[in-house]
């Protein structure tokens, strides 16, 4: 980053950063903007929160699912997780077609907002979802965009107005990288564990300034962003006169935006709200539903074009899991790297696809060379595609020799999928499915694909499970064929 | 020697310049022997947006190769490790000029070339005698006549090997041992016959893949080399910026004093790449012609039309003259192609002359040129 902003621009670029919003351990509210799910956010919250020592802290997240923070905190629940919020349109208070809307809001191992609430759990202070209840949400949003985009599977998590403008295209092509993701972990994920968190908070603070900058206001307007953070703002405004210390946890885009609609008090401490308080809606609350899901490390991940926030979350878990076990982090993600490599290798020869160990070695040491060239302090998901594809395809790349290449993008979308506490809240067809799957004894907790082979006129137990299998195929689920 | 007079001098030569820039202003770290650090190889090839003062003048470094950076980098690691770097692909993508380029700026020379034919033996690939001084003194490292391969391994620089593929399989396979060892032996020198190759020393193949005449590679020898693919462009603009780039070093090198005109290469960039992919902008089929309609044949039309019009017309690109030249490109195997050819100009070409008129129209009314 230091590069990019030297010379004459930085004082005109530090106008970028709104008022009240820098890291400032010793002030009554402390901002701390995060892109979901990123494990180097979730890394400098955790240090952000032992050096702060919060008395409360506010997430962006809907607030109608407050009372399900202690079911995704509970022990037993195991990410990935998502909640899913539902809205019918009986009233056609969106629109006239009077529709039922939903959506999900995921939370994986490497989630800052899921980190922040295990902190909260295990030092058993208050921790609130501050954003409008969904439904709220589809009202102030116009048709067809953010939340309400057709055509698309509906996420809670709104990262693409940090990486969708003109800005990010040139940012790309000074920096010498293909796409915003790339740029994002070479400056951010990898460099990014290795400077102080005040540092960092810094420069995430600049570039999601300037990314607003770059985003027209009428954009924020129809996206319903700005309603939300009028709401939030008014949130934050109350639980700082209540608590001394308040961590805010936020989408980075939107730290600008609240630190707009708040300043200090001159009576007393804490802040007070400068816009126009959000009136809400009267509804019915039968309309309104939110459950506790297990999800899956596929369904989150944003190249299957769920738009969830980070690509390849399998890989990002994994820099995670080591980042929690302790790893130093010059070390996280060479080691993550082996894994994978060695992994795909191992799985390749399985399928009967000739990649040596040579090749792993070859195609590891050629991760770090590029690192190198490239600028970058370690090799990152980028590294491992470039190096997989030059060590591990043999002859032209083609449908037919990229089975290697194929075998890594699975593991690095990640196969997992999460697993709720026993006494969470389900729909009652969620529970209904969980018990009988228990019953039949089927493996659920991984995406990949398993064989059955079912004796339906010797066994009857075989006979129900056909059945069973045979009912999620009519409800077009996708769990069976 | 002087290469103003050659007909095409070698890279190092056309860019003797940029690459003693590069090579004065390096300070990063070096594999043994290469004459540039990788970071510097990638700027030779990729070009640099700030120029570099050197010798008291401003020096711009062009970007040489279009549409693939990663792939460029991915290269320059391979050459800097173990493996060899095999660029394979469709005829006409680039891979020879990759393979100077790299070779030129890591080596310092892109000659050290074995050109692989049907008719390639292992002598000229690894050694041969001057049977003279053979006969007359037995024999000696004098009397051996080093080919390329050897050079490689004595002066620990890269080794280029063309059309690989095309070389008889069993010719192929005696790299083998050089690739894995990397080690030559001479059984006629005896204990001085051992050839260890230096640091710097690596080979470059390129193999074209929709061809005639083209063998299997054994899976032992592609064992021992880094695969790249090198695919066709897919984007028109860059296609466009390649052919415009590439005319203009033409013109300048054969003195032709006249200016690339960009709508004339959009037209053919459009054309090429059309056909190429198989479907109009419109997201309309299109029917492939059988010929491979790669970016240097574009360019070699484009070229070729451009030297009509200043030898025998008045400078200014003809569109009827660039018409029968894509004629001689097109219909190169099949008949068939000639019709396809024809069957897009009726459908493409006529609705995008119609809509934009202009030198569409032209272009279209050059059509009677398709026989």
């Amino acid at each position: 980053m230091e590069q990019l902003l030297c010379g004459q621009e930085i004082p005109e670029i530090e106008n970028v950063i709104a008022p009240g919003t820098e890291y400032d351990l010793t002030g009554g509210v402390l901002y701390f903007p995060v892109r979901h799910h990123s494990p180097v956010c979730s890394f400098h919250l955790q240090k952000a929160i032992k050096a702060y020592r919060p008395d409360c802290i506010l997430i962006e997240g809907p607030e109608n699912a407050q009372h399900l923070i202690p079911v995704l905190t509970h022990e037993e629940t195991q990410p990935p997780l998502a909640l899913y919020y539902a809205y019918q349109d009986k009233t056609g208070l969106i629109s006239e077609k009077k529709e039922d809307y939903k959506c999900y809001y995921p939370f994986l191992d490497c989630s800052p907002e899921l980190t922040a609430l295990k902190e909260v759990d295990r030092k058993g202070i208050p921790a609130r979802f501050i954003d409008l209840p969904y439904m709220e949400i589809l009202a102030g949003t116009a048709r067809n965009k953010g939340i309400r985009k057709e055509g698309e599977k509906q996420t809670y998590n709104d990262d693409y107005l940090l990486s969708r403008s003109r800005y990010f295209e040139l940012l790309c092509e000074r920096t010498g990288v293909r796409e915003f993701e790339e740029f994002w972990e070479k400056y951010f994920e990898i460099q990014g564990l290795s400077v102080d968190t005040s540092v960092f908070v810094h420069q995430m603070l600049l570039y999601c300034g300037l990314s607003r900058l770059y985003t027209p206001r009428e954009e924020l307007a129809e996206d319903g962003c700005l309603l939300r953070e009028r709401y939030m703002a008014e949130q934050i405004a109350g639980a700082s006169g209540e608590y001394s210390r308040v961590l805010v946890v936020t989408g980075g885009f939107h730290t600008w935006g609240l630190g707009q609609l708040l300043e200090k008090r001159e009576d007393g401490p804490g802040l007070r709200f400068k816009g126009t308080p959000v009136r809400l809606h009267k509804i019915d609350p039968a309309l309104q539903s939110v459950y506790p899901m297990a999800y899956s490390m596929e369904a989150a991940d944003a190249l299957n074009g769920y738009a969830s926030g980070m690509q390849s979350p399998g890989f990002y878990h994994q820099v995670w899991k080591r980042l929690e076990a302790g790893l130093e982090p010059e070390e996280v993600y060479e080691d993550t790297l082996l894994h994978f490599l060695a992994s795909a290798g191992k799985q390749a020869r399985g399928k009967e696809e000739s990649v040596s160990a040579y090749d792993e070695i070859c195609a590891f040491s050629m991760a770090k060379g590029l690192a190198a060239l490239r600028g970058k302090k370690s090799p990152g998901i980028y590294e491992l595609r470039d190096s997989a594809l030059s060590s591990f395809v043999k002859g032209e790349y083609s449908i037919s020799t990229d089975g290697a290449l194929r075998i890594l993008a699975e593991l690095t979308t990640g196969t997992q999928t999460g697993k709720l506490c026993a006494d969470a809240m389900r729909p009652p067809l969620l529970a209904d499915f969980e018990k009988q799957c228990g019953q039949f004894g089927l493996k659920i907790h991984s995406t990949a694909e398993q064989q059955l082979t079912l004796e339906i006129f010797a066994k009857e137990k075989h006979l129900r499970l056909s059945r069973f299998l045979y009912q999620t195929k009519f409800l077009g689920c996708g769990f069976a064929r | 020697m002087d290469y103003k007079t050659e007909l095409k001098p070698p890279v190092e030569a056309r860019y003797r310049e940029e690459l003693e820039a590069l090579q004065a202003l390096d300070t990063d770290r070096k594999p043994l022997n290469w004459k540039l650090s990788p970071k510097a190889v990638r700027t030779f090839i990729l070009g640099s947006r700030e120029p570099l003062f050197w010798n008291g003048r401003e020096i711009r470094i062009r970007k040489k190769y279009l549409g693939n950076d990663a792939l460029v980098e991915r290269c320059i690691i391979t050459l800097a490790g173990s493996r060899g770097l095999m660029l394979v692909g469709e005829p006409g993508t680039a891979k020879t000029m990759l393979s100077e380029l790299l070779s030129a700026a890591i080596s310092g020379t892109s000659m050290n070339t074995i050109q692989g034919t049907a008719g390639t033996t292992e002598d000229m690939i690894k050694y041969s005698w001057n049977y003279a001084l053979l006969l007359a003194k037995g024999p000696s490292r004098e009397a051996l006549v080093p080919s390329p391969l050897y050079v490689g391994m004595e002066q620990g620089i890269l080794t280029r090997f063309e059309e690989i593929t095309r070389t008889p399989a069993e010719i192929q396979d005696s790299l083998i041992s050089v690739l894995s060892d990397k080690v030559l032996n001479v059984p006629e020198l005896g204990e001085e016959g051992l050839l260890f190759a230096k640091a710097g020393f690596n080979v470059i193949g390129t193999a074209n893949t929709r061809d005639k005449g083209v063998n299997e590679m054994s899976s032992a020898l592609k064992r021992r080399f880094n695969f790249e693919t090198v695919m066709p462009v897919r984007d028109v603009t860059l296609e466009k910026q390649i052919i415009l780039n590439e005319v203009e070093e033409l013109a300048r090198e054969n003195q032709i004093e006249m200016e690339p005109d960009e709508d004339v290469a959009e037209i053919l960039a459009s054309t090429y790449h059309e056909l190429r992919e198989g479907v109009s902008s419109m997201g309309h089929r299109i029917d492939r012609p059988s010929v491979v309609m790669s970016t240097a044949e574009a360019v070699s039309v484009y070229y070729q039309t451009m030297l009509t019009a200043y030898y025998y017309g008045d400078s200014r690109m003809d569109m009827g003259c660039l018409v029968q030249n894509l004629v001689g490109a097109v219909q190169k195997e099949n008949g068939d192609d000639l019709e396809k050819l024809r069957g897009y100009f009726e459908t493409v070409i006529r609705d995008k002359g119609g809509k934009e008129g202009g030198l569409w129209s032209s272009y279209y009314a050059a059509r009677k040129y398709l026989r």
